[in-house]
């Protein structure tokens, strides 16, 4: 009968993670903040560190901003099926473009972070065609991104821009055309491409130095400094607007259908192309926006800032719970993800343990999450 | 198979628990009473930009060695992976820490001046090493003097060029002091005999301090140019670089390019003079045990110097064997 009591106990505890399941991202977090409340880390003078300090609050928040933000856009790439690799690389780039805008050639703030948005996007746009493989849309895409991006940063008036840059276009779609080439489907391949692309422009616009200057504007502190940051807001305005756009739009509601089954979703009439596009400029835009934290933080536009980012948004979007096959998961998911990441690393490092521990657990930490992912039927 | 992978789950969870308890072991205890005792020592925090380069390990090494002398003290040492936004969190992290006293090696001047003007908000007294910071809200810098060194570097380029030669200059971080000033330096030192027909600079590129840099740029300016009679590396790795590249070239011209470099780790710099690869290394010292003697100076309510530069020697085949030669500024 010892085999029969065990088999009731295991049954309760399946029946209570079924009911645990949809919070297991909650839970997750609360086992973290658990195990602060029980081991805090102390400070030099021996008091103990509690994580609603608001201090504590406010540097994992504003230290998680940057990364927040880029996983926030790829989990709307993610919930379509997709994935975009390319975001360490647009935001690098993005960077390097605000830091010009606003350093070197004193632009006012507004039209720098209008414009700094539209790269972002543009890249974002590109990466987005070469996925749903639109014919006219490679060489659409190449003379939207090139010609200005030509003409304003890199100095070529527009007048010759304009035609260089259709004479481009043109030769990629006689090419396509001509050769019969295939295109490229896999998301993992066409943002791959961006992601060499953008950091090959970063370097470029950015003459291979770091993008600097005396003269910082105040927007820098104004988004970066003092007792709460601006930053932290602009991300959290940004979970807000993701959050409503996934859930209570059309679009969003069309995202999850893509990203569960495609040719249903498409013999149902929704234009499965341009919401995945879409997709993939949001996430572009929210690279931007990353870009220009970064870029307000350190006061500096490096071209090399960013390699990695993209694992670190991935990883967020993960532990949250979303799936990376797509059609499961969601923007407060990825918030939560992130949070527990914020903490996790703020813990351990308060605890002084060591860069490659803090690798270590933080990859123990996505195993489980992917382990503990109910496995579609 | 859905017993085992709720076996490995739940064995996940347990090597997650079991490691996040034992790494508690090293926790300290609630303390009270009067600080600067064994018991309770003065907690130091250590932010270093990044532990790639060897000089920067040797720095740490030499903190801890120096630390180790003091009952009194302890050092909690964060690498920042060069990258400047985990810095300025790292030292954020410091001053919510509470430590006693923070010694910084920033990766870059500009965004390392407000969180170091925050901790000194604090309260918190900081001392700078190698890179300084902008404005004067800090309690102390100490750094080699850069500019002699590269006076040094450029006197004794002139010496043995006999004021006629090609020369090669592998940069470190420009947009870092030391970087700046070990160029202007040499250009200084060189001086007159700088100029077209006499010494020539062909070539001169930032290689961040890395050793691997320099090789990939050392490759090209073997590709590039004929004659090369002198390499100048801003630090010893780069310099060793650019004498494996040459190696690597299978022309011979390892052994006729003269090899600058500064530095002068003991398992190093001084090495590679002793095995013939360099010329000659500058010395640079690595701060750390001026830093801790500074450190207890101010914790024991002694007043500091704001800027201390220190002085550096030569070391040649010569008098590798004798601990070098002093420069004198």
């Amino acid at each position: 009968m010892r085999f029969a009591e065990k088999f009731h106990i295991r049954k309760h505890l399946i029946q209570l993670w079924r009911f645990l399941e949809p919070f297991r991202g909650v839970l997750a977090l609360l086992v973290v903040l658990v195990v602060w409340l029980a081991y805090p880390p102390l400070t030099a003078r021996g008091e103990t560190m509690f994580f609603w300090k608001p201090q504590l609050l406010r540097d994992v928040f504003f230290e998680r901003s940057v990364f927040g933000l880029l996983a926030i856009g790829m989990t709307l790439v993610i919930l379509s099926g997709g994935i975009d690799l390319s975001v360490g690389s647009v935001l690098g780039m993005s960077g390097v473009c605000f830091a010009i805008f606003t350093l070197h050639w004193n632009w006012p703030i507004a039209p720098a972070v209008l414009a700094t948005v539209a790269v972002g996007s543009l890249a974002g746009l590109l990466s987005g065609l070469w996925v749903v493989n639109l014919r006219a849309g490679l060489p659409l895409a190449a003379v939207i991104f090139f010609v200005p991006i030509m003409a304003v940063l890199v100095g070529f008036p527009l007048w010759a821009a304009i035609p260089i840059g259709l004479a481009v276009a043109a030769a990629i779609y006689f090419i396509h055309r001509v050769l019969r080439m295939g295109r490229i489907t896999q998301p993992f391949a066409a943002t791959l491409a961006m992601m060499v692309i953008a950091r090959g422009a970063a370097k470029w616009f950015s003459g291979g130095a770091k993008v600097q200057s005396a003269n910082v504007p105040a927007f820098y502190q104004f988004l970066s400094t003092g007792k709460v940051p601006l930053l932290i807001f602009v991300f959290l305005a940004v979970v807000l607007f993701a959050w409503v756009l996934v859930r209570h739009t059309r679009m969003g509601r069309h995202l999850y259908a893509i990203g569960g089954n495609v040719e249903a979703t498409r013999l149902s009439g929704v234009r499965v192309r341009t919401v995945s596009a879409l997709a993939y400029v949001f996430c572009g835009l929210t690279a931007a926006l990353a870009g220009i934290g970064q870029v307000t933080r350190t006061t500096l536009g490096d071209p090399e800032v960013g390699v990695g980012y993209e694992l670190d948004a991935i990883a967020a979007v993960v532990i949250g719970g979303t799936s990376l096959m797509g059609g499961r998961g969601g923007v407060l998911l990825t918030l939560l993800g992130v949070l527990i990441i914020g903490f996790l690393e703020k813990y351990l490092s308060l605890h002084g343990w060591e860069t490659w521990a803090r690798l270590m657990a933080k990859g123990a930490i996505i195993v489980l999450a992917v382990a503990m992912q109910r496995q579609r039927r | 198979m859905i017993r085992l992978r709720k076996l490995v789950e739940a064995g996940a969870w347990l090597m997650l628990a079991v490691m996040v308890i034992s790494a508690m072991g090293c926790s300290r205890r609630e303390k009270e009473g009067p600080k600067g005792t064994e018991d309770n020592p003065w907690i130091i925090g250590m932010s270093q930009c990044n532990l790639n380069e060897p000089w920067r390990k040797q720095m740490n090494k030499d903190i801890v060695d120096a630390a180790a002398k003091h009952d009194d003290i302890e050092v909690l040492f964060k690498d920042a992976q060069n990258d400047v936004a985990v810095q300025q969190n790292q030292v954020r992290e410091f001053i919510s820490q509470k430590v006693d006293l923070l010694i910084i090696s920033p990766k870059e001047s500009k965004p390392l001046t407000a969180p170091v003007a925050e901790a000194m908000d604090a309260g918190i007294p900081v001392i700078v090493l190698d890179r300084a910071i902008e404005g004067d809200k800090y309690t102390s810098f100490i750094g080699g003097d850069n500019l002699l060194l590269g006076r040094a570097v450029g006197q004794y380029v002139a010496k043995i060029l006999g004021g006629k030669g090609k020369v090669v200059e592998l940069k470190g971080l420009m947009t870092s002091e030391p970087g700046v000033d070990r160029r202007q330096g040499f250009l200084d030192g060189l001086g007159e005999t700088l100029g077209p027909g006499k010494i020539e600079i062909i070539y001169s590129s930032d290689c961040q301090w890395l050793e691997g840099k320099a090789v990939d740029d050392m490759q090209s300016v073997l590709a590039r140019f004929d004659q090369i009679d002198v390499v100048y590396g801003h630090n010893d790795p780069m310099a060793h670089g650019a004498w494996v590249a040459s190696r690597a070239e299978g022309k011979g011209r390892e052994e006729t390019i003269k090899f600058i470099g500064i530095d002068s780790l003991p398992h190093e710099g001084v090495q590679y003079v002793r095995q013939g690869i360099l010329d000659a290394t500058f010395y640079y010292p690595t701060l750390g045990p001026e830093a801790i003697e500074t450190a207890l100076k101010i914790l024991g309510g002694q007043e500091v110097p704001k800027k201390t530069s220190l002085g550096t020697k030569v070391f040649t085949k010569d008098n590798v064997d004798q601990g070098g030669e002093v420069i004198e500024p």
